[in-house]
């Protein structure tokens, strides 16, 4: 062997071994730091396929669009009134609640972020969102959609966070099934599409009287989930010896989404 | 030789922003191009040992920066099982075991057949992903297998060796422009009859 080869050789097992013993913070640390480099050039990439897609659309389906669109404002005028009517509600409610000083709900706080580049990996179950740290996002908060639970932020950096889908194997919740006192951890499968992805609802009891069409939700257990957020449908019950389990659709159709909710004080 | 090696990393670090522009396609199982094991390989079979080595470091290295998820902050005492992932820097001896094979090639290459180099990268590719995925199934054990990883890391090994001669073209102008040698000129440099 030349020298210079022994001497790389030597240098790269060296490097490599530093890396592979950094802690778990020092690894995050590099991370954020890659990532802080990286992000406009996501945001240009994500930019960049938006156009394009919308471009084909404009094609495609322009008449199509403009109905669609005049329905959405349609909605919206709905929507608007709704929330007016809503929002008069919630004050004679917190009124009231003073009068009779009965203990307030905390204010539920959530910051809205749009999902700019899907499955940036080969294995996970992820996607990379426009708001980070700078507006209030961080790591582990709960993401939501309108549909139900989305998953939970895995990294959150300066401007664009990283979030690990309800659909991923490593993304556990603590779940129930409404109508029982079932109770069970909640996980994607691995090597799963999301066009029709299933979750695993694990740790019931065998002889627990589930049926299809149970709706799941979060316990709020664990301090990582709030209480009472929609996961999914019940599809199918199995029983074992000593536990059971379910397979549960998800409410989200995490193909389609587009925009997303972070829960900041959750 | 310096001026082309200093350009094949600024080329690998340059291609993981490059990566950061090249989505995912829905309908064959969300695949899409590995363009930073792709230039790596390309890199390491013009670019020697040593070479081969620095470069599994940086691109291992900015590759598991991208992908590498956070560990798990959960209550333990309901969250019993952990999930585990595949630790930060293993991408580097996976880029270094591609590279190796990849090199082995070298003199096919400088010889002018690009094309089995080709062939040995998109086995690499599809070999690196495999090993991949058996890694995720040792750490998290119960090993789960669908038609569809198959599927998965067959189009992305086919897409990402699409790529590989417009590489390979790209790297031997900047050989040229650097005054490097990556091609023989087809002549038998060990037995020369004009000596005689």
């Amino acid at each position: 062997m030349k020298p210079l080869n022994l001497i790389a050789l030597i240098a790269f097992l060296v490097a490599t071994a530093w890396v592979l013993t950094r802690s778990p913070e020092s690894v995050r640390g590099i991370q954020s730091t890659y990532y802080t480099c990286v992000s406009p050039f996501v945001s240009q990439g994500s930019t960049l396929e938006q156009k394009i897609k919308h471009f084909n659309d404009e094609i495609v389906h322009s008449e199509e669009l403009s109905l669609r669109l005049q329905r959405s404002e349609e909605e919206l005028h709905i929507l608007r009134t709704k929330v007016k009517h809503l929002e008069k509600i919630a004050e004679e409610v917190d009124s009231l609640r003073d009068a009779l000083k009965f203990p307030q709900r905390e204010k539920f706080s959530a910051v809205t972020a749009n999902i700019l580049r899907r499955n940036p990996s080969t294995w996970w179950q992820t996607a990379v969102i426009d708001r980070g740290t700078d507006h209030e996002v961080n790591d582990f908060q709960p993401v939501l959609s309108a549909e139900g639970l989305v998953g939970k932020i895995d990294i959150a950096n300066d401007s664009e966070s990283t979030i690990l889908f309800l659909t991923d194997e490593k993304c556990q919740v603590s779940a129930k099934i409404s109508g029982t006192h079932e109770v069970g951890i909640l996980n994607g499968q691995r090597t799963q599409s999301e066009d029709k992805p299933i979750l695993r609802l694990r740790f019931l009891s065998p002889n627990a009287k589930i049926k299809p069409g149970m709706k799941v939700f979060t316990t709020g257990r664990g301090g990582l989930f709030p209480p009472d957020i929609l996961i999914g449908t019940v599809m199918k019950y199995r029983s074992g010896s000593f536990d059971a389990e379910a397979t549960v659709r998800p409410s989200v159709d995490f193909e389609k989404i587009r925009t997303v909710f972070i829960l900041t004080n959750a | 030789m310096i001026r082309y090696n200093s350009i094949l990393t600024i080329l690998v670090i340059f291609t993981c922003l490059i990566q950061q522009f090249i989505p995912s396609i829905d309908l064959l199982f969300n695949v899409r191009i590995l363009l930073v094991p792709i230039v790596y390989l390309c890199a390491s079979l013009t670019g020697g040992v040593a070479m081969m080595l620095f470069l599994a470091f940086i691109g291992g290295f900015l590759w598991d920066c991208q992908h590498t998820l956070n560990t798990q902050a959960f209550n333990q005492t309901i969250y019993t099982e952990s999930v585990e992932s595949l630790h930060f820097g293993y991408s580097i001896i996976l880029y270094a075991l591609m590279g190796v094979v990849t090199l082995g090639f070298t003199p096919l290459f400088r010889s002018g057949k690009w094309q089995i180099p080709t062939l040995i990268m998109g086995i690499s590719i599809y070999a690196y992903l495999w090993v991949e995925f058996l890694l995720i199934n040792i750490v998290r054990g119960n090993f789960s297998y669908t038609p569809e990883t198959f599927l998965k890391i067959s189009f992305t090994a086919l897409l990402s060796i699409s790529v590989v001669p417009f590489i390979l073209f790209m790297l031997s102008k900047i050989a040229t422009l650097c005054n490097h040698t990556i091609k023989n000129d087809n002549r038998r440099r060990f037995f020369n009859p004009d000596r005689i």
